[in-house]
């Protein structure tokens, strides 16, 4: 099952738009273009007040007699057991508070595939890693999951090791790989009850506390325990994964996040996880040069942004035989730059 | 009349559209502003995906001003040889457009993509500081190319003699941007005289539009 598209209309800068989906989605545009609005969203629609979306403002604007904003959703399942196909739910705002007033129920989905829909919502997770809370203790709790900013990663990776050894063997696999300064994942207890993660230096066995790793490097680590989750969300809504990392690590976050998308393609056996990605990097967008269509354009004009998938562009085979993606889309060719019209 | 101009920043964009407006003799709305990360390899692929997308965007006109760095400046043998002078980037983009614009189709209601190529020699810096600084032409950069002298550090030095200094703000550099690109499109036959090929090139392509 995933979410087939987003249609907005009066949300913030999405005034009259419809943002496509597909298990992997990578959205560029330029600041203020709707794309962190996009996310958020998608990402209110989480329990526990499920169907009501939670925790996100729509913003009023305009003649509040008369205003009105809109999200609909349209899921689909993607051929599992249970088919539920072209659901659709609206949610409409109204003045003077914005709350939600109305909400379509999905017509014609019996109690089992409702419940089922309920269960994908549940699991929906958006992520903004922030280093600093990467790098914070945290105390043990049995239950406990990695919040948007990468906090409590230690935590979810101390489990892992406990639970699923053989994932955190991949996790130090990978890491000796990205980072080969490094050769394994070790953890401190800084104080009782709490755990810290740490890294063994390949050249001296030396432990380096999380306070003391780069930036990009507990970001790397954030992006492993999603990948490599025994129990990965349902959707994955993740702003600038490649934030501070060196443009050669680049490719294996791109890969880290066709591991959710894609299980089968690197052996996971589980549902695929749908993904939905922010960049400004032109060096990552190059690296889906053979897959435009998970490619949206955010477009910003006045005060308003809508967006477009890239594959609809009528001329686009021409310009990727002239140019990089990364490029096109940096000289403005693709649009989704800062623009002054 | 819309047109697209490829550059590195906003400052060198105005000055162009500043000397192309003055140029056609009528003022051009700018419909898509390109920029290039970095060096003369990308320009070179990026200039034929623009010219391909403001074909498709309806599109009346296309401005190419590059700067040719450290590499040879143009000279009038190079016109004479069929396929350009070895490492000059004025003969090079030159072709690339004329082949570029040859391979796109015709346009229903709408005439071709007309296309205008400059090469500023070593830099823009060059021409805006042409007037002000007797050493600031064609010939004397070429003579430098000759003896090897052309370097980066000319670029530099251009940016300092022209900004103050290689620090100046982004204002400081668009406000003396303006005032210079200003005052040599006021006088484009003083321009072209120290700049003949450069930017006579330029200047030829835009009065044939």
């Amino acid at each position: 099952m995933f979410i087939k598209s987003i249609k907005f209309r009066n949300v913030r800068v999405l005034r009259e738009t419809e943002l496509p989906l597909g298990r992997f989605t990578l959205l560029i545009g330029p600041n203020g273009s709707g794309k962190t609005t996009a996310l958020h969203a998608l990402a209110s629609f989480a329990p526990p007040k499920w169907p009501w979306p939670e925790g996100f403002s729509v913003g009023l604007e305009g003649d509040r007699s008369t205003w009105e904003a809109r999200m609909e959703l349209q899921w689909i399942d993607d051929g599992s057991s249970e088919s539920i196909s072209d659901v659709t739910t609206i949610f409409r705002y109204r003045p003077p508070e914005g709350q939600t007033l109305e909400y379509q129920r999905p017509s014609g989905v019996d109690g089992g595939a409702k419940s089922k829909l309920r269960l994908w919502a549940k699991r929906i997770r958006l992520y903004s890693f922030n280093a600093s809370r990467i790098a914070e203790a945290v105390p043990l709790q049995p239950s406990a999951e990695m919040d948007p900013s990468g906090h409590f990663m230690s935590v979810v990776l101390d489990r892992l090791r406990d639970l699923y050894p053989e994932r955190f063997e991949r996790i130090n696999e990978a890491l000796t790989s990205w980072l080969p300064e490094f050769d394994r994942i070790l953890f401190d207890t800084p104080s009782e009850g709490q755990r810290c993660v740490a890294l063994r230096t390949r050249k001296g066995k030396h432990n380096i506390g999380a306070a003391d790793l780069s930036q990009g490097t507990l970001i790397v680590l954030a992006l492993f325990a999603l990948a490599y989750s025994a129990q990965p969300p349902s959707l994955v809504l993740v702003e600038e994964p490649d934030r501070g990392l060196h443009p050669r690590l680049l490719r294996g976050v791109k890969d880290a996040l066709y591991r959710l998308s894609f299980p089968e393609e690197s052996g996971e056996d589980r549902e695929p996880v749908q993904v939905v990605a922010t960049t400004h990097s032109p060096y990552f967008l190059d690296l889906f040069r053979d897959h435009p269509e998970q490619i949206v354009v955010a477009e910003k004009k006045g005060n308003e942004a809508m967006f477009s998938r890239l594959v609809d562009r009528d001329d686009l085979d021409g310009l990727l035989d002239e140019s990089p993606l990364g490029d096109l889309w940096y000289s403005g060719v693709l649009g989704g730059v800062p623009s002054d019209a | 009349m819309k047109i697209g101009i490829l550059s590195e920043w906003d400052t060198d964009e105005a000055a162009y559209k500043i000397l192309v407006e003055s140029i056609l003799g009528r003022p051009v709305e700018t419909m898509k502003s390109y920029r290039k990360r970095s060096g003369w390899a990308q320009a070179k692929a990026l200039v034929r995906a623009i010219i391909r997308d403001l074909h498709f965007a309806g599109a009346d006109g296309f401005v190419f001003v590059g700067d040719s760095d450290s590499t040879p400046p143009h000279a009038a043998s190079h016109d004479e040889l069929p396929n350009g002078f070895p490492g000059c980037r004025l003969c090079e983009i030159r072709q690339i457009v004329a082949t570029a614009t040859q391979g796109l189709r015709e346009r229903s209601g709408q005439p071709r993509l007309k296309t205008a190529v400059g090469m500023a020699t070593p830099a823009i810096e060059a021409w805006l500081l042409s007037g002000l600084e007797a050493n600031c032409t064609e010939a004397w950069f070429r003579e430098e190319h000759t003896r090897g002298r052309l370097s980066d550090q000319t670029r530099r030095n251009l940016k300092i003699r022209k900004y103050g200094s290689l620090e100046a703000s982004a204002d400081i550099k668009l406000q003396r941007t303006l005032e210079n690109a200003h005052r040599i499109a006021d006088d484009l036959d003083g321009l072209e005289l120290p700049f003949q090929f450069g930017f006579g090139h330029l200047r030829n392509d835009l009065e044939q539009w």
